[in-house]
C-alpha cells in the first residue's frame, strides 16, 4: 500500500519511458470532462477497464490540470481492511500526531481533516476493496462536514465489484470504462505518444499493433522501449519491419 | 412505550442517508447516528451515539467513558437531558442484535422515538427477532417518512424536488459550510429519478491536451 501527494508525470508512464507523452485520446478527453463534472458536484466516480489502458495515467494527468493542489491519492495492492485505509489516509493527509486506536476517534480526525478544504480522494486498484472498506469511503463521503469527491480507479472486475454494492451504485455520479484503442485510434495516437513513432510508416504502426500492441498502452510502452534500444544500436532514425521483428522476438512473439 | 419505526431503503439511496443526516439537529431533539464502519460492539455504538449527541469522542479514556456500561449511562443521561425526541440510526442493518436490543431499551429509558434505517430489502432475520416483542412500524421508503410529518412535527421538512431550488434552499438548515449545503442541494436537484437517463455530459468545448510529438 502506498500514498503520495505529488508525482512526476514520467512516473505515471509504464516503465518510466523517457520521451513518452500524455496523448489526448478520446478516453482521456472524456475523462477530463467527466472529472470536471464530478469535482463540481463533489460526487463519486468509477474509472474501470483492463490493465494497461491508461486509466491511472489519465486520471493523474486530468487531475493535475483540474485540481493539482487538491488531490490525495491512495493505492492498495492487497486486500486492505478499513484500518489500513484509515492509516493510509492519515499519512496521505499529512495529519500530525499519533493515529488514534479507536475507529470512532480515527474517523473523527479524518473528517476534521477532510472538512478543512476541498479534496479529491483517488483510490486506485479499487477492485481489491471489501464491503467494509467501501462502507468507510461511503461513511466519509456521506458525512455532511466533509468536503470531498472520490474517484475509484480499478482494473479487472472493478466494475462488477462496485456495481454489486448498492451504496455505491446510488452514489457514483459517473462510470467510465476504458477500452482498447481501435486501429484508427492507434494510428492517430501512437505517433504523438513517443518521438520514435513520429515519422514511422503507418503500415508499420498497424503491423506492430496487430502483432503486439493490441491497442493497449502498456504493451505499446514495452514495444517503444525496445524500439528505442534498437534504433540506438543500429543508428537508425525510425522503426522498420526489421526492427519490429527484433522487438517481437524479445517480447516472446514469433518475430525471430 | 416509545414508538419504533424501521425504514427500509433497499437501494441504499444516497438521498435517504443524506436527507436524514441533513435533519440532524440535537438542539431541537433530532439526533441522527451514523455508525462507525467496522465497529460493531455495544461499546462502539454507544460512542457513536455520544458523538451524534455532540459529545467529544477524543477523550473517552480521560472522561472515563471508554467502558461499555459507563458509555451507555452517559448516552441515556445526555438523551434525557437533551430531550431527544427522535433517534435515527443509519446503517441499522449492519448492527448486531445486541445493539438493537440495547437501542430499544434506550428508547424506553429516554422516552425517545426510534427510526432504525435498514439499507436492505427487508429487516435481517436476527434483527427482526429482536423486534418481535416490540410494537413497530415498517416504512418502505422516504415518502412514508414524509407522510409522517403530520404525526411528528419534524424540525426540518424533507426536501421536496417539486418545490424547486429556491424553496429547497430556504428549507435547508443553515450550517457552517455553505459550499457543502450547495452540494447537497445540487445532489437533490440533479439526481435523476430511478429509470431515467443519467446526467447530461458537459456541453462545453473539451479542453484538449496538446498532442505533442
Amino acid at each position: 500500500m502506498s500514498a503520495w501527494s505529488g508525482i512526476d508525470e514520467r512516473d505515471d508512464h509504464y516503465l518510466g519511458l523517457a520521451g513518452a507523452n500524455v496523448v489526448a485520446t478520446e478516453a482521456l478527453l472524456m475523462l477530463r470532462d467527466n472529472l470536471a463534472d464530478v469535482l463540481a458536484a463533489k460526487a463519486m466516480m468509477c474509472v474501470h477497464g483492463d490493465a494497461g489502458l491508461g486509466k491511472t495515467l489519465s486520471v493523474n494527468a486530468s487531475l493535475s490540470a483540474l485540481a493539482p493542489a487538491d488531490v490525495c491519492r491512495v493505492q492498495f495492492r492487497a486486500r486492505p481492511t478499513p484500518r489500513d485505509i484509515r492509516h493510509v489516509l492519515f499519512d496521505a493527509l499529512a495529519i500530525s500526531g499519533t493515529p488514534p486506536t479507536r475507529p470512532i476517534e480515527f474517523d473523527a480526525l479524518l473528517k476534521d481533516a477532510l472538512s478543512e478544504r476541498f479534496r479529491v480522494l483517488v483510490c486506485d486498484e479499487a477492485q481489491w476493496l471489501s464491503r467494509e472498506c467501501f462502507e468507510l469511503w461511503r461513511h466519509l463521503w456521506d458525512d455532511r462536514r466533509t468536503d470531498i469527491a472520490i474517484v475509484f480507479v480499478g482494473g479487472g472486475d472493478c466494475y462488477r465489484v462496485l456495481r454489486r454494492e448498492p451504496m455505491l451504485s446510488s452514489r457514483v455520479y459517473v462510470w467510465q470504462e476504458f477500452r482498447r484503442l481501435d486501429r484508427d485510434q492507434v494510428l492517430a495516437v501512437i505517433p504523438a505518444y513517443h518521438p520514435v513513432w513520429a515519422a514511422a510508416d503507418p503500415a508499420d504502426i498497424a503491423y506492430a499493433d496487430v502483432r503486439a500492441g493490441h491497442g493497449n498502452f502498456r504493451a505499446w510502452a514495452k514495444i517503444t522501449a525496445h524500439v528505442v534500444t534498437a534504433l540506438a544500436r543500429l543508428g537508425r532514425d525510425r522503426p522498420d519491419r526489421e526492427i519490429l521483428q527484433w522487438v517481437f522476438s524479445r517480447l516472446g512473439g514469433s518475430g525471430g | 412505550m416509545a414508538e419504533v419505526r424501521v425504514l427500509l431503503d433497499p437501494g441504499d439511496d444516497m438521498q435517504v442517508s443524506v436527507g436524514l443526516l441533513e435533519r440532524h439537529d440535537p438542539a431541537r431533539g433530532q439526533v441522527v447516528v451514523h455508525p462507525t464502519p467496522g465497529a460493531r460492539s455495544l461499546q462502539a455504538f454507544a460512542h457513536d451515539v455520544l458523538a451524534a449527541l455532540g459529545r467529544a469522542v477524543n477523550r473517552l479514556d480521560a472522561e472515563q467513558l471508554a467502558g461499555t456500561a459507563a458509555a451507555w449511562r452517559a448516552v441515556t443521561a445526555w438523551m434525557v437531558t437533551g430531550q431527544t425526541g427522535e433517534l435515527v440510526v443509519l446503517r441499522a442493518d449492519r448492527l448486531t442484535a445486541s445493539v438493537w436490543a440495547r437501542v430499544l431499551e434506550l428508547g424506553r429509558e429516554a422516552g425517545t422515538r426510534l427510526l432504525l434505517v435498514c439499507h436492505a430489502p427487508q429487516i435481517p432475520a436476527q434483527l427482526a427477532a429482536v423486534l418481535a416483542c416490540a410494537g413497530h412500524q415498517v416504512l418502505t421508503g422516504p415518502p412514508q417518512v414524509l407522510d409522517s410529518r403530520s404525526a411528528y412535527p419534524h424540525p426540518w421538512p424533507w426536501p421536496d424536488a417539486a418545490a424547486g431550488a429556491e424553496g429547497d434552499a430556504e428549507d435547508l438548515p443553515r450550517f457552517l459550510y455553505p459550499h457543502i449545503r450547495n452540494y447537497r442541494r445540487k445532489a437533490w436537484i440533479s439526481w435523476a429519478p430511478p429509470g431515467s437517463p443519467g446526467p447530461m455530459p458537459s456541453t462545453g468545448t473539451p479542453a484538449r491536451l496538446p498532442a505533442t510529438g
